[in-house]
C-alpha cells in the first residue's frame, strides 16, 4: 500500500519535472562503453590531474574522460544506496576510505586485471583491496617568515608545543576535521613515533589543553591554514606541503620543515555498482605509471606511490616531493586503519573520538 | 480558501516530507531499538550545550539585525523614492557574491593585520592588534551581514501601509516625535519586525558556512554537528535523529515567541491585542523621558515624509557602510596580480577577470545559476503567494499546522533534504537535470516566499478587496487589483530573497548538479579543500558591476519617464 503511494507521489514528481524539463536544454546525457567518470577535488588539483592523466589518458586508449567534483562521502552513499551512481571513480583519503570500505560502499579492486609489471613498482602499502594509493601527501610543520625563518622555528611537535621557546599564535586541525589534531599532539607529548597506536586520546586531550590558549582556530578545511599564514594571522600551523610548497614558490611569506611531518595516502576508489569498472580500472593501471605521474607531480608536488616515477624527473623536481627518500625518513605514517578500528560498542575509534572532541569543546 | 494551499503543500510533500520523512524513519531503524539515536541524543550534555548555543547565536543576531535594521527601514520608508531605491540597491550588492567570499573579506578585514585592527592601533584606541577574527564577535558580523535584508525587506513592506497620517494626526494633538513615533508608528510596524526577526533566527540557525570559517570553538553550531554525522561519520540515522531535535526545539522557540509577543507570527492575526499591548509598554518605557521634556513645547508636523531622527539616518549610514565595507575589500582584490589571495594586493591585473571569461567551465555554470534561479523564483512565487494569503485569510482548522509546515524546510538543516532528495531524484532520473535542481531550489525558496508575503499581508486592510467583491469583481480580479499593489513592496522582496536562495545554494548544488548541471557556487567552492581560486573575487565584482549598471539603468529609465508625467516603475 505504502509502496503504491510512493509509486504515484513519484509519479507527480515525474509530471511535474516534465512540465519543466520544457525548459531544460541540456539533458543527462547517457554513458556508453567509452567512458570514465572521475571526480575530484577541482580547482588547480582538478586541472593538474586534466593535463597529466585525462588528456594522455583519453589519447592513449581512447576513453573519454567525464570530469566531476563535489566529492562528499554522503554523495557517495546515496549514489551507491540508490544505485544511481554518477562516478566510476574518485579520490579519497585514508579516513574516507575506511568509512566507505568498512560501510560496503565500494568495489574491490581486481589486482588480477591490472598489468603486474606497473604494480609491482608501487609501493606496497599503496595496493589496498578497495583502493589504490597512487600519490601521498603530508602535513607538515608550517610557519610565517614574517615571525620565524630557516634557521629559528619549531622543528618538532614538542618545539611548536613550547609557547616560551616559540611564541606565537597556532592553527591547528579540529578534532572533528580529517586530519586529526591527536598524533602531533601525542608527539608533542613525548610519544614515539613508532609507539603511536593505539592512540591514547586520553593523553591527547591533556597535550591539546597545554596548546589550547595559544591556538586562535580548529580549522575544518584545508585552505583556511595557509590563507591564515599568509595573511599573518597565525605564526605556526599544521599545513598541507603541497599548498604550503606552492604559495612558497609563488612568493607568498611561509615556510616550512619536512621534520616531523604527517604522511598518507591518496587513493583512487571505485564505488559499488560503478557503470564502467573495467575503464576505472583501465584508468588506475593508468595513473600508477611512473611516466604520468611524474608529469602530474610536476604540477603537483605530491608524493608518487610508484618509484619510476622518480627516473623522469630533475633533482630540483625530486627534492619536492614527500616521498623523496630524504624528505620520506623526516616523515611518520599516519595509520587511517586505527580510526576506523571497532569495538564491542559498534562504534569506530573515529566516532568515539568525535564525541570527545564535542565534550572538550563544549566544557571549556 | 484551502485550495489556494494545495500547490505548495503537494510540492512540499513531495520534494520535501516524503524524502525528509523517508530520513526519519531511518533514524527509528537502528540495530539497538527504535530510541537508541535518541537517547544518545538525550543523553549526550555535550550537544544540549551546543544546541543552547546555536539558539544563542541565533538570537543575539536577530536582536543585532532588528537594532541596525529598523532604523535603516525607517529612514527608507520616509526618504524620497530615490533615496529608498538607492539604499535598496546598496544593502543588496553584496548579495551578489558567494558566502564564501564574503567571509573571506571578513578575515581580511577583521584579521592581527586587518583594516580594522590597523585603524584601532593608528588611532591610539588601543596598544596592539585585538583578536577579533575567530571570535564570536566575527561570527555576530559576519552573520548579520549576511542576514540584514532578510529583516530590513520584510519590515518594510509592513510599514509601507502604516498610514502616517496617524502619525501626524497623533502629533497635531499635541504629541511630541519621539512619543508620536513610539505609541502610533511603533506598534503598527511591529509584525514586520515580528516576521523579519523569525526569517532572521530560524535562517540563523541553519546557517553553517560563516560559523565554522569565522568562529572558534564557543561558535560551533548544532547544524555544524549534523553535518559532521552526515559527511563525515556516515552515521545517517543518527543525524537524523539530530534534525528531529533541531526542528522540534526550533517550532517550539517560534511558538512560544509568537505567543508571548503575541506578534501572530506563525497564525494570521493570533493574539493581536496581546500584542499591541506588550509593544505599547515597551514603547512607553522607552518614550517616558522624552515625552517629558517635550510636554511643553508642541511642535505640529506634516506627515513625516522626507525627514527621519538624525539618530536613524546616522545608524541607517553606518550601516550601510557596514554593508558595504567586504565589497570595498574584493574589489581590489579582485584585480590582484598575485597567484593567491592577498590584501592589499602587492600587484594588479586582470588576469582573474581572463581567467573567469576564457574558462567554460566557470562561464556555463553562470548561465546554469541564472537560468535555475529565474525559473525558482518564478515557481516560488506562483506556489507561494496563494499559500500565503490562504494562511493570512484562512478561518479554517490546522492554519497554524500549515504554516509550521511551510516553514519548516527552512529550520530543516538543507544537507538533510538534499540527501533525501537524492533518494528520490535518483529514481526519477533528475540528478544533474534542471528541472531537479528548480525542484530541490524551490523547497528553501518557499518558506521565504510565504514567511515574508504573510508578513505583508497581515497588515493590509481588507475593506476595498471586500468592497470590490460586493460589488460584483471576481475575487481574483478584486485582490489583484485592490490588495495586490498594496503589498507590492513585500512581493518583490520576497520574489528576490526566492531568487537569492537559489542563486546562492552550494548544499544542494553539489548534491544534485551531477556532471552537467554545474552552478556558480557549486563552481566557487570547488579547489576550497585546496585553495581560494582569486577567480571568485573577480566574478563576485562582476556581478556586482552588472547589477548597477542595470539598476542604474532603471533609475534613468525611471527618472525620464517621471519627467514625462509617467508613472514610476
Amino acid at each position: 500500500m505504502t509502496r503504491k503511494i510512493g509509486h504515484r507521489l513519484s509519479l507527480t514528481v515525474a509530471a511535474l519535472a516534465a512540465v519543466l524539463a520544457v525548459f531544460d536544454a541540456g539533458q543527462a546525457v547517457a554513458q556508453d562503453k567509452g567512458t570514465v567518470t572521475i571526480a575530484s577535488f577541482g580547482g588547480k588539483f582538478q586541472d593538474g590531474l586534466r593535463k597529466a592523466l585525462f588528456k594522455p589518458f583519453e589519447e592513449a586508449t581512447g576513453i573519454k574522460v567525464v570530469e566531476a567534483t563535489g566529492i562528499s562521502l554522503a554523495k557517495i552513499k546515496a549514489m551507491v544506496m540508490t544505485q544511481n551512481v554518477e562516478w566510476d571513480l574518485f579520490e579519497c583519503v585514508p579516513s574516507e576510505y575506511y568509512v566507505l570500505s568498512q560501510q560496503n560502499m565500494l568495489e574491490k579492486i581486481d589486482y588480477g586485471l591490472l598489468d603486474k609489471t606497473i604494480m609491482g613498482q608501487m609501493d606496497p602499502k599503496a595496493l589496498a583491496p578497495y583502493g589504490v594509493g597512487f600519490l601521498s601527501f603530508s602535513q607538515v610543520i608550517s610557519y610565517s617568515t614574517r615571525k620565524y625563518s630557516k634557521e629559528n622555528h619549531p622543528h618538532t611537535w614538542a618545539e611548536v608545543w613550547d609557547l616560551k621557546k616559540y611564541p606565537g599564535k597556532r592553527i591547528l586541525p579540529a578534532g572533528d576535521y580529517e586530519i586529526e589534531p591527536m598524533e602531533p599532539a601525542l608527539l608533542a607529548d613525548g610519544v614515539a613515533p613508532d609507539k603511536l597506536y593505539p592512540l591514547d586520546l586520553d593523553r591527547a586531550y591533556k597535550s591539546l589543553a597545554k596548546i589550547k590558549p595559544a591556538v586562535i582556530k580548529w580549522v575544518t578545511s584545508s585552505s583556511a591554514v595557509p590563507q591564515a599564514l599568509v595573511d599573518a594571522e597565525a605564526d605556526i600551523g599544521l599545513g598541507a606541503v603541497a599548498r604550503i610548497a606552492q604559495l612558497k614558490a609563488e612568493g607568498a611569506a611561509i615556510d616550512f620543515d619536512w621534520n616531523q611531518g604527517l604522511i598518507t595516502s591518496d587513493y583512487w576508489a571505485i564505488p559499488r555498482g560503478a557503470k564502467n569498472y573495467r575503464n576505472a580500472l583501465k584508468f588506475i593501471e593508468f595513473a600508477s605509471q611512473g611516466k604520468p605521474i611524474a608529469e602530474l607531480v610536476k604540477i603537483l608536488p605530491f608524493g608518487p606511490s610508484n618509484r619510476t616515477a622518480f627516473d623522469y624527473l630533475t633533482a630540483e623536481e625530486k627534492a619536492k616531493l614527500p616521498t623523496y627518500p630524504e624528505n620520506l625518513e623526516k616523515q611518520i605514517w599516519l595509520d587511517p586503519k586505527w580510526w576506523a578500528d571497532v569495538d564491542g560498542s559498534g562504534r569506530s575509534n573515529l566516532e568515539k573520538e568525535h564525541a570527545m572532541w564535542n565534550a572538550w569543546v563544549t566544557q571549556q | 480558501m484551502p485550495l489556494l494551499l494545495a500547490p505548495a503543500a503537494l510540492l512540499l510533500i513531495l520534494v520535501y516530507a516524503v524524502p525528509v520523512g523517508g530520513l526519519l524513519v531511518s533514524s527509528l531503524s537502528a540495530p539497538g531499538g527504535p530510541f537508541v539515536f535518541y537517547a544518545q541524543i538525550l543523553h549526550d550534555r555535550a550537544l544540549w550545550l551546543v544546541l543552547g548555543r546555536t539558539f544563542t547565536l541565533a538570537g543575539e543576531v536577530t536582536l543585532l539585525c532588528a537594532l541596525l535594521g529598523y532604523p535603516v527601514a525607517y529612514v527608507m520608508l520616509v526618504a524620497s523614492e530615490r533615496w529608498q531605491r538607492i539604499i535598496a540597491i546598496l544593502i543588496l550588492l553584496p548579495i551578489w557574491t558567494s558566502v564564501l567570499v564574503r567571509a573571506y573579506a571578513w578575515m581580511v578585514l577583521l584579521g592581527r593585520t586587518g583594516l580594522v585592527n590597523q585603524a584601532l592601533v593608528g588611532a591610539g584606541i588601543v596598544d596592539g592588534p585585538l583578536q577579533i577574527l575567530y571570535t564570536r564577535f566575527a561570527v555576530v558580523v559576519g552573520l548579520v551581514h549576511v542576514m540584514l535584508p532578510y529583516f530590513v525587506f520584510p519590515l518594510l513592506g509592513v510599514m509601507k501601509r502604516i498610514d502616517l497620517r496617524l502619525v501626524a494626526a497623533a502629533q497635531s494633538l499635541g504629541a511630541g516625535r519621539i512619543s508620536a513615533f513610539f505609541f502610533v508608528f511603533f506598534p503598527l510596524g511591529l509584525p514586520g519586525v515580528a516576521s523579519g526577526g523569525i526569517l532572521v533566527f530560524i535562517l540563523a540557525i541553519g546557517f553553517f558556512v560563516t560559523p565554522a570559517l569565522l568562529g572558534g570553538l564557543g561558535e560551533i553550531t548544532y547544524v555544524m554537528l549534523i553535518e559532521t554525522q552526515i559527511n563525515q561519520l556516515m552515521n545517517w540515522g543518527m543525524a537524523a535523529a539530530m534534525s528531529v531535535v533541531l526542528l522540534a526545539t526550533t517550532l517550539i522557540l517560534v511558538f512560544i515567541w509568537s505567543k508571548l509577543l503575541g506578534f501572530g507570527a506563525i497564525r494570521g492575526e493570533a493574539a493581536m491585542p496581546a500584542g499591541r499591548r506588550s509593544g505599547r509598554l515597551i514603547a512607553r518605557i522607552l518614550a517616558a523621558t522624552s515625552s517629558l521634556r517635550r510636554r511643553r513645547r508642541v511642535r505640529v508636523r506634516q506627515a513625516p515624509r522626507g525627514q527621519s531622527h538624525w539618530l536613524a539616518g546616522g545608524v541607517t549610514a553606518a550601516t550601510v557602510l557596514f554593508i558595504l565595507l567586504p565589497i570595498l575589500i574584493f574589489f581590489p582584490l579582485s584585480f590582484s596580480g598575485a597567484p593567491f589571495l592577498e590584501f592589499p594586493p602587492s600587484s594588479y591585473s586582470l588576469r582573474w577577470y581572463a581567467n573567469y571569461f576564457a574558462r567554460a567551465d566557470w562561464l556555463a555554470p553562470t548561465v546554469v545559476s541564472f537560468e535555475v534561479a529565474l525559473l525558482t523564483m518564478g515557481l516560488a512565487m506562483l506556489v507561494g503567494m496563494p499559500a500565503a494569503i490562504a494562511v493570512a485569510r484562512g478561518r479554517f482548522r490546522g492554519v497554524g499546522v500549515c504554516m509550521g509546515f511551510l516553514t519548516a524546510p527552512a529550520i530543516t538543516p538543507t544537507l538533510i533534504i538534499a540527501v533525501g532528495l537524492y533518494f528520490q531524484f535518483a529514481r526519477l532520473r533528475l540528478i544533474g537535470t534542471i528541472p531537479g535542481l528548480v525542484l530541490a531550489h524551490l523547497v528553501i525558496a518557499l518558506p521565504l516566499v510565504v514567511i515574508v508575503v504573510l508578513g505583508a499581508l497581515r497588515r493590509v486592510d481588507e475593506a476595498p478587496e471586500r468592497a470590490a467583491r460586493s460589488l460584483g469583481a471576481h475575487p481574483v480580479r478584486a485582490f489583484l487589483k485592490t490588495t495586490l499593489p498594496l503589498i507590492r513592496p513585500s512581493i518583490l522582496s520576497a520574489a528576490f530573497f526566492a531568487f537569492l536562495a537559489s542563486f546562492d545554494d552550494v548544499v544542494m548544488a553539489l548534491f544534485l548538479s551531477g556532471t552537467n548541471a554545474s552552478t556558480l557556487p557549486k563552481r566557487m567552492w570547488e579547489g576550497v579543500r585546496l585553495e581560494i581560486d582569486p577567480t571568485v573575487a573577480a566574478v563576485s565584482s562582476l556581478l556586482i558591476a552588472l547589477s548597477v549598471v542595470l539598476l542604474s539603468i532603471n533609475e534613468i529609465v525611471n527618472r525620464r519617464a517621471q519627467r514625462k508625467g509617467g508613472v514610476p516603475t
